[in-house]
Order: C-alpha cells, then sequence, then structure tokens
C-alpha cells in the first residue's frame, strides 16, 4: 500500500493532546508531516513544556501510524508554547506569553507556598518563568526562594527583576524589606501594582505566575482589572468554610472576566512517613467538591508534608528540595494541567482581534 | 475546560462617523450611536457612586461627541477617550452588551 500525506493526517486526526481537548491537527501540534517510502518524518510543537506529555502524544502518534503500515517515525520536536491573544496593542507585559493569577479566599493556605512550586515546577520542566510577589501585605517570596538580592534599575524607572533558583522573580519585599510590614492604602497599592506591571523587565516569558494577596480586596480587583491576566488558580484547604472563601475568589474572577483553571487544595492529607498511613487532617475532599459546587476544574491536592514547610523556611522549595516527594509530584501534575489549559485557552483564542481602536485612523 | 466567563467582544470597528460596532464572542454583533454611548458614561463623575443617579446632563452632550480613542482595560472592559475630553468611563463589557442595538440581519463569521 502506498501511504500519503492525507492517509496520515487522517490517521492522526483524532489524537489529542494529553490533558487537553486539543487535536493535534486543529492545534497545529504537527506542524508538518512528510512521507518517504513507508517511513514518515513529523515535525511537532508542543504547546506545554511537559515531557511526560509529550511522551505520550509521541507514542500516540507512533502507534496509530504503525496501525496504518507507516514503518518507520522520526520525529522533530520542539517546544513553542502559545501565547495569550491580547486585546491591545499597548498592552502591559508585552514579552509574556500567559499569566497566571494564584488566589486565595483567606489567608493561611498555603497560596504563596503553590505560587513558589508552581513556578518552579513550569521552569523545570524547562519553560522560562517569573513569579511576581504581588502579596503587597506579606510578600514572602524572597525568603521562600532564598533569593537574598535586590533587584538592580536598568534605567531611571526600570527594574530588573532578580534571578531565584532559574526563574525571574520580583517581590514587593525588595522595595520595602521582608520584615518590614507593609500598610498601603488602596491609592498606593494602585501605584504599586501599577508600577510592578509597568516597569519591570520581564522579557520574554512563557508563564508569568503572580501570588495575589490573600482575599478579596482592592489590591487583588487592582491587579484583576490592570493585569491582562490569562488564567487564575484558587487555592484552599480541605475545609467546608473554604468553600464560601472560594466562591469569592471566583467571583471576583468571573467579574473582571478572568478565567478560572481550576482549584487547588492544599494541605489535604497527612502521610506518616514511619508507618505509611494517611491522615485527613482537615477533612477531605472540600476542594473537588468546591470545584463541582462552581463547576469549575479540580486540580489536585497536595499532601501535607513537614519537607514542604521546611523547605519554604530554607528557602528551597518542595519541588526543588525534593521532586520525588508526594506534595512535589502533586504539584508537578497541577502545573501541567494549567498549563494545557492554557494552551487549550491561548490555541482557541488564536485570531481574536485586538480591542485598540484610534478612531481617525479608520 | 475553564469555568465560562461572560461574552467577550471578538471584533470592535468603526462603523460610521457616529456609529461603533461591536461583534461578540457568540456572533451578535450590535451598533451604538457615540452620543448615546457617551451620555451612558458609569464613571463616579457621571453616575452618583452611592445613590447611582444620573449626574451628567444627557442635554449638555453633543451629538457630535466620538471617541478618540478606545482601549482595553484588563479582558472586561473598554476605556472611551471622547473627544469632548472625557476619559474616565470603564465600560464593562455586561453595559456594553446591555447597551447596543442589535443589527437586523447578524453577519456571522464574514
Amino acid at each position: 500500500m502506498k501511504l500519503d500525506q492525507n492517509d496520515l493526517r487522517a490517521a492522526l486526526n483524532e489524537l489529542r493532546y494529553p490533558g487537553t481537548d486539543l487535536t493535534l491537527e486543529s492545534a497545529e501540534i504537527i506542524d508538518d508531516l512528510r512521507v518517504k517510502n513507508d517511513e514518515v518524518l513529523i515535525r511537532l510543537h508542543w504547546p506545554t513544556p511537559f515531557q511526560a506529555s509529550h511522551r505520550s502524544a509521541r507514542e500516540a502518534v507512533e502507534g496509530k501510524l504503525k496501525e496504518i503500515g507507516v514503518k518507520k517515525t522520526h520525529f522533530q520536536e520542539q517546544v513553542e508554547i502559545p501565547a495569550q491573544a491580547r486585546q491591545g496593542e499597548n498592552s502591559l507585559l508585552p514579552g509574556v506569553r500567559n499569566i497566571i493569577a494564584v488566589a486565595s479566599g483567606k489567608g493561611g493556605v498555603g497560596k504563596s507556598t503553590v505560587s513558589a512550586n508552581l513556578a518552579l515546577s513550569l521552569a523545570r520542566a524547562g519553560a522560562a518563568v517569573g513569579l511576581m510577589d504581588a502579596d503587597v501585605y506579606g510578600p514572602s517570596m524572597g525568603l521562600m526562594l532564598g533569593a537574598a538580592g535586590r533587584p538592580v534599575m536598568a534605567d531611571e524607572k526600570t527594574l530588573i527583576p532578580i534571578d531565584a533558583q532559574g526563574i525571574r522573580l520580583m517581590s514587593m519585599a525588595f522595595l520595602s524589606g521582608d520584615d518590614t510590614p507593609v500598610i498601603w492604602r488602596g491609592p498606593m497599592v494602585h501605584g504599586l501594582i501599577q508600577q510592578f506591571l509597568s516597569n519591570v523587565a520581564w522579557g520574554e516569558l512563557d508563564y508569568l505566575v503572580i501570588d495575589l494577596p490573600p482575599g478579596t480586596g482592592d489590591a487583588q480587583l487592582t491587579l484583576t482589572q490592570l493585569a491582562p491576566l490569562s488564567g487564575s488558580v484558587i487555592v484552599t484547604t480541605p475545609q467546608e468554610v473554604s468553600l464560601i472563601d472560594a466562591r469569592k475568589g471566583l467571583r471576583m474572577f468571573q467579574q473582571v472576566n478572568v478565567p478560572v483553571l481550576g482549584v487547588v487544595e492544599n494541605m489535604s492529607y497527612f502521610v506518616d512517613p514511619a508507618s505509611g498511613n494517611r491522615t485527613d487532617i482537615f477533612g477531605h475532599g472540600g476542594g473537588k467538591r468546591t470545584a463541582g459546587e462552581l463547576s469549575i476544574p479540580f486540580l489536585g491536592e497536595v499532601p501535607i508534608d513537614p519537607e514542604v514547610a521546611r523547605g519554604g523556611d530554607e528557602g528551597m522549595p518542595i519541588v526543588r528540595k525534593n521532586p520525588e516527594s508526594p506534595a512535589a509530584q502533586a504539584i508537578a501534575v497541577i502545573a501541567e494541567k494549567v498549563a494545557g489549559q492554557l494552551a487549550e485557552l491561548a490555541i482557541k483564542g488564536r485570531g481574536s482581534a485586538a480591542l485598540h481602536l484610534d478612531w481617525d485612523d479608520n | 475546560m475553564s469555568a465560562d466567563t461572560k461574552h467577550t467582544i471578538r471584533k470592535l470597528e468603526k462603523a460610521g462617523e457616529y456609529e461603533l460596532r461591536i461583534e461578540w464572542d457568540d456572533g451578535v454583533a450590535m451598533r451604538y450611536n457615540t452620543a448615546t454611548l457617551r451620555r451612558k458614561c458609569p464613571c463616579a463623575s457621571c453616575i452618583h457612586e452611592w445613590t447611582g443617579e444620573q449626574i451628567l446632563d444627557p442635554l449638555s452632550v453633543l451629538e457630535t461627541v466620538k471617541p478618540v480613542r478606545i482601549e482595553p482595560v484588563g479582558r472586561y472592559a473598554l476605556r472611551f477617550h471622547w473627544n469632548d475630553r472625557h476619559d474616565t468611563g470603564l465600560y464593562t463589557f455586561d453595559l456594553l452588551r446591555s447597551l447596543g442595538e442589535p443589527e437586523s440581519s447578524p453577519r456571522k463569521n464574514d
């Protein structure tokens, strides 16, 4: 049987990129496909950085092609994380492809820990990642990532983020000092956030993770209104009460039209390292139930692990300190889902027009 | 997939000297007279923040009012810079959706 392009493409038509409903074909993940006798050369543009996803997609492609008689498939692979459509030519953060806000309805749920580890997971997978600690009231990222430096000024008003374990970090703490309580009034918060969004030289980034202050007040609203957010992640704990807070967070994002990528349940359960027994200290399943009731995706649960807290205190988050630990693995899965959803949003939003209009030029 | 968000704008265009056209993500297209839109400005100096009463006298807005520039705010609103120098109004997509005159024959995916 002689193979031709169309047969091959038809055979691959149904294949989806892991964790998304993007088909390899329509999402232009298959960039090129050539046939020579009974061998095929296929060029792939991966929309997320995770190798496990690449591997399973590659195996699916290979399997399908084998079924229709291809003897050997050669792959050329490249990671190309799609950028979200921007609604304005002079939009803030121009070199940043995806902007993820991490929020929580209340404090103490480990939002900053999740942010730091999420950013590191994406970076470990090979993406260019930035982390903006926008927790104006209690910035802690410098400490968590063991970054002691201060950002330098590129010119009179542009700040260069510091490099912390391979991610570009900018924190409110750099401007005020770790131990000085920041007492900002509404308008000052607004100004500060504006400055962070417009005067930091992030450069080219695949993902910028923004650690929002806990709650749904002024600072959060300002950020969600000003920043061209691609999506948000809501962190909760398993307690029932967190449902109320999560719902507030969801409302806030809905008001400003930011897609909620899902809920993360932090401090989900504890596994005793000695016995291996699992204890649901704060109950279990609240996050999943919350996600179900609010019809948003459930991204995963992160177990309680003293190492997580210790890692944060030592400036070495769990994802780097012990990437094989259950907590780090859980966060890696969450990062993969987040990246998958963002790729989906970006690819589906392609071609949407800029919402900037100069009346007299038209 | 992620939770549903509200309607978003697919296309923003000038349909006439005093007419704006918006095409929504669900294919619905709407038209807006620019002076009418200016009179509906939702900002705090046009609408009283507590009572919701209109402070702006609609009669003070000339028929020749039109935008100089329109720009997006986050992903939920548009800011209009009007030629009467007013530029503080953020028109949310929800508000715009409620103010538009639907086109009689919707042009879908042209």
